[in-house]
């Protein structure tokens, strides 16, 4: 039970504000999040600092270029994902989705048809591979992870049976330049503007609505949410397609980069994008992180895949540095004594409707 | 002791349970007279019949503006149940349930919040409140569509809207932003009133207002229902505590096994004739 | 007299809940053996259309092709079942592959039984880190094996280099191990499925076993009644690396070339497998038998493919839609009979 003889025990009578124990609120309750995203701060000047020591080469907006063209997707499908994880949930058919978008792409462009048909349709394909995620999660009432397990799969399947095993490579110059060419009158790749744009749009959606701290609340206690008439589902559902329709969008910009429609673009890149997510410094369990965090993490990401590239340390090897950035990314948390026992939401099952 | 001064030294017997109160509490703890002293005023909640099998059956009720109903009973009698689906967070198979003229869909809390109706859950760290939100964050939780200008919520507007409520509600705490967690039960209490006043419901739905929190807080909680009542809000408030029962109910409703078995009203209503109804023993058996 | 008494049970209470729990066990043995069904059903159909699915050389390939994803989700069912998830198992199958079979190039003559004890010694390291870090950092299993797989992919990957082992530089005793049968039947599916007959009996029998259920079904509560979580949730995870790097040593007897990339992807199959087969994701329920019909379900899928002249290219699609069903079947059976299990208590009730 409450000790609520507290609630007198201080000078001032009711009514009064009680000035006594800012201090040590001040010392506990500065924000667990700034320091984390100091820290990120510090990590990413770190590895700058690292890449320039490595290679001559790391400094050049040549290399800036390159490093924001060959991140840019996976930064950009890690902005649904941060709104996903905040809420509860997980998506972890992002890349499947991405390669059922650029297959898609590939299927309607040899059957010739106009580029501009072929975005509505693949911007279609990714809101219903969202709406499918959403109202099995929020309508049948299963766990996201379950749930997106097995729309990873079903979704690389039609990526599969849409192209097999053909490669789709006559895109016209005018697309497939994004990988090649920045923006004119700028160094600025074109992944890198779309990330910055969506970036803010999603920061603003995330910290400054009235939708973004529903999202809040729904992650950190969605009993509570669901009492404060905080309408979970819904916001829940258009989370998932916005996923989808980002991540459509994702796979769009990934097969011009690569100049290639093939079925297995984006194969596996689900996890780092959730790595690059929980290293951005939200909670795995929901109702923590912030967008600027996530930014820095992607820049961080991105910096390291970059120098270590550019050391010919082998490519495949940097997954080592991810997971143990991921692994830092937990424990640290732990450190500074945020206990939490249980399971995260998004693999526990949920009521269809209401509480039963 | 009271707030932290020794205020009393006294032997037990002559002591009646009032006067101890009055010492801890330093104000006469006020007896609510019936109905506050005014006439109820039009229908604002009525509940035909509602029925979830299993849970509760063929419940029908009605509450008036200025009303406080109170639904009593043992634990397990259905009656918060009952709560939760009249406010939409549990569903039910049958019946149906009107708020301010015009019938409620079901299943929808956004929906009885739109036509004006609040709920005080019965688990406020759970249910009632997001702990790790600060006091602020809570307080507005419920009121972020009218906190905001073009989709974005203003801070400024945020703080003046929480501070204003602290005030109004005495509540005891460090800053605004502080984590509610670090709140005492009866000022947690009052963040999740706050949260619900500031909407300035017609239907105020209270789920065991005071368990947990102390006899201060607890005179201040009954204190602010009898004056949204006369203020002209319906309050429908479910307790297990018999003398909180009794003080604030215009009427009560004895619930048993999901089903409502007796009504009474403030003057006639008394332990034995609640806990007859809430247990179905005879009166003679029951006290 | 005290206000807060809950309310009294009406007589008619213990008989409706006596068959209420044996409705309850009908369903979950229904649900059991339904995979079973399935599976039967579908093999009945395939053969059906193709009879040749079901000749002794399909079926021993179709059997051998499975051992290792069986025992894999024997693995994995002992991790999901403590509602933990293991996403490693592909990561170590891989280093462990390479690793015990580049003994054969390194030390010539060594007996093949030493080189599964290599592998065992590997999968062994891998998953008690990982149940350290899931055990004692109270770190969430996804988490911590989506780290491990990067790292001991990338370990592997390190160590492999660009080369891979290839089928020369093994033994024939060795390679023999995937082929050799008796009375039709590979010797290792005959192991394996020994192997998941004493999981599921550990699983089912032993203390520790169900203790790894109660953990699954309600943490906090298996905690307060005094079961060594911490404890337990280790040894899964250490089992589950084991049998990870046993597989591996099969797996490369199986395929004979081992690169960098061998097992990669297996770990979300193998969950694909486990639910299909009737483990909860959330843990509390299921059975070892149950998720290696899975995993054969999946393999006979592919296999029926394969017979049928369908593309491969289909395989992936179905067994994640296949996934979907399973776990709504699953959702939809339980919200009924937690309905029917409500009515039935209202029933001698008010």
């Amino acid at each position: 039970m409450e000790p609520d003889l507290n609630a007198s025990a201080v000078s001032g009578g009711p009514g009064s504000e009680v000035p006594g124990g800012a201090a040590a609120a001040l010392r506990a309750a500065a924000p667990s999040a700034l320091r984390w995203e100091s820290g990120l701060a510090v990590l990413v000047v770190a590895i700058i600092i690292f890449g320039a020591m490595v290679s001559p080469q790391f400094l050049t907006s040549g290399n800036f270029f390159n490093t924001g063209v060959t991140s840019g997707e996976i930064a950009i499908m890690a902005l649904p994902m941060t709104l996903i994880i905040i809420s509860g949930e997980i998506d972890l058919s992002v890349a499947s989705t991405l390669g059922m978008s650029s297959a898609l792409l590939g299927y309607l462009w040899a059957k010739h048809w106009p580029m501009l048909a072929i975005f509505v349709m693949v911007a279609l394909l990714g809101i219903v591979a969202g709406l499918i995620n959403g109202l099995l999660v929020t309508r049948v009432g299963l766990p996201s992870l379950a749930v997106t397990i097995g729309t990873l799969a079903l979704y690389r399947g039609v990526a599969l049976i849409l192209l097999g095993p053909n490669t789709i490579s006559n895109f016209p110059a005018g697309y497939t330049n994004i990988g090649v060419l920045p923006i004119p009158h700028t160094q600025l790749p074109y992944n890198v503007a779309i990330f910055a744009v969506l970036a803010v749009i999603f920061g603003i959606v995330l910290h400054a609505t009235a939708t973004g701290r529903s999202i809040y609340a729904m992650g950190a206690s969605p009993e509570a949410a669901l009492f404060a008439g905080i309408r979970v589902k819904r916001i829940k559902t258009m989370l998932f397609v916005t996923s989808g329709l980002v991540c459509a969008l994702a796979g769009v910009l990934w097969t011009f980069r690569l100049a290639t429609a093939v079925q297995n673009n984006g194969y596996g890149q689900e996890l780092a994008v959730v790595a690059v997510v929980l290293l951005g410094g939200v909670s795995i369990f929901g109702g923590k992180g912030s967008l600027a965090g996530v930014v820095l993490a992607v820049i961080a990401f991105a910096g390291l895949q970059n120098a270590l590239l550019l050391t010919n340390f082998n490519q495949e090897a940097t997954g080592i540095v991810i997971g143990g950035l991921l692994l830092v990314s937990v424990f640290a948390p732990n450190l500074i004594a945020l206990r939490r026992v249980g399971l995260p939401r998004w693999a526990r099952f949920r009521s269809p409707r209401g509480r039963a | 002791m009271r707030d932290g001064r020794h205020v009393l030294t006294s032997e037990l017997s002559g002591m009646t349970a009032d006067d101890l109160v009055r010492a801890m509490v330093g104000r006469q703890v006020v007896q609510r007279a019936s109905s506050g002293g005014h006439e109820p005023g039009e229908e604002i909640l009525r509940v035909d019949r509602l029925t979830r099998e299993g849970v509760f059956t063929d419940v029908s009720l009605r509450v008036r503006s200025g009303e406080i109903v109170v639904l009593a009973g043992l634990v397990g009698s259905g009656r918060s149940e009952v709560a939760r689906a009249i406010f939409g967070i549990d569903r039910y198979d049958a019946g149906a349930v009107t708020l301010a003229g015009q019938p409620l869909r079901k299943a929808a809390p956004a929906a009885a919040m739109a036509a004006g109706a609040g709920y005080v859950p019965e688990d406020r760290r759970q249910q009632g409140l997001v702990m790790e939100m600060s006091v602020q964050q809570n307080m507005a939780l419920a009121s972020l569509d009218r906190l905001r200008t073009a989709g974005l919520v203003r801070s400024a507007a945020e703080r003046a809207f929480a501070a204003d409520w602290a005030q109004r509600l005495r509540l005891k705490y460090g800053k605004l932003t502080d984590p509610v967690s670090r709140l005492s039960g009866g000022n947690q209490q009052k963040v999740v009133l706050a949260k619900w006043l500031g909407r300035r419901p017609s239907l105020l739905i209270v789920d065991e207002p005071t368990r947990g929190i102390d006899i201060a807080t607890k005179a201040e909680v009954h204190a602010l229902l009898a004056q949204l009542a006369a203020d002209g809000v319906a309050i429908l408030m479910i307790s297990s505590e018999l003398p909180e029962v009794l003080q604030n109910g215009d009427r009560i409703l004895v619930m048993r096994e999901g089903r409502l078995t007796a009504e009474y009203g403030h003057e006639e209503a008394s332990e034995e004739k609640i806990m007859a109804a809430a247990t179905g023993q005879t009166e003679a058996q029951a006290s | 007299m005290s206000a807060t008494v809950t309310a009294r049970r009406e007589p008619s209470g213990p008989p409706a809940r006596v068959s209420s729990r044996r409705l309850t066990e009908r369903v979950f043995r229904i649900r059991e053996f339904g995979i079973i069904a399935v599976l039967v059903v579908f093999v009945a159909i395939t053969t059906a259309i193709q009879p040749s699915f079901l000749n002794e050389q399909n079926i021993q390939f179709l059997l051998i092709n499975t051992t290792v994803f069986a025992l894999l989700a024997l693995g994995e069912t002992i991790v999901v079942v403590s509602r933990n998830v293991d996403l490693s198992i592909g990561s170590v199958l891989g280093l462990s592959a390479y690793l015990s079979a580049g003994l054969f190039g390194e030390h010539h003559g060594i007996p093949v039984p030493v080189v599964f004890l290599a592998g065992l010694g590997i999968g062994l390291a891998c998953g008690i880190a990982n149940g350290f870090m899931v055990a004692v950092g109270r770190v969430p299993s996804l988490v911590v094996t989506l780290a491990t797989l990067y790292i001991i992919r990338g370990i592997d990957t390190l160590i492999v280099g660009g080369n891979e082992v290839t089928a020369q530089t093994l033994p024939n005793a060795f390679t023999n191990i995937a082929h050799a049968s008796v009375a039709g039947v590979p010797y290792v599916a005959i192991a394996v499925a020994v192997v998941i007959g004493l999981g599921a009996y550990y699983l089912r029998t032993f203390r520790s076993g169900r203790e790894l259920y109660a953990i699954g079904s309600n943490p906090e509560a298996a905690r307060l009644a005094g079961i060594g979580v911490g404890r337990r949730v280790f040894t899964a995870f250490t089992i589950s690396g084991g049998i990870a790097g046993v597989a591996g040593v099969l797996w490369a007897a199986q395929y004979q070339t081992i690169d960098s990339l061998a097992g990669t992807g297996y770990e979300l199959t193998v969950i694909s497998a486990v639910v299909v087969g009737g483990v909860a994701i959330f843990g509390g329920s299921g059975s070892a038998v149950g998720a290696a019909v899975g995993a054969l379900l999946l393999s006979s899928i592919n296999s029926a493919l394969n017979v049928l002249g369908i593309s491969q290219l289909w395989l992936e699609a179905i067994s994640g839609f296949l996934l979907l069903v399973a776990i709504t079947l699953d959702r939809v059976i339980s919200v009924k009979l937690a309905a029917a299990l409500r009515r039935r208590s209202s029933g001698g009730g008010t």
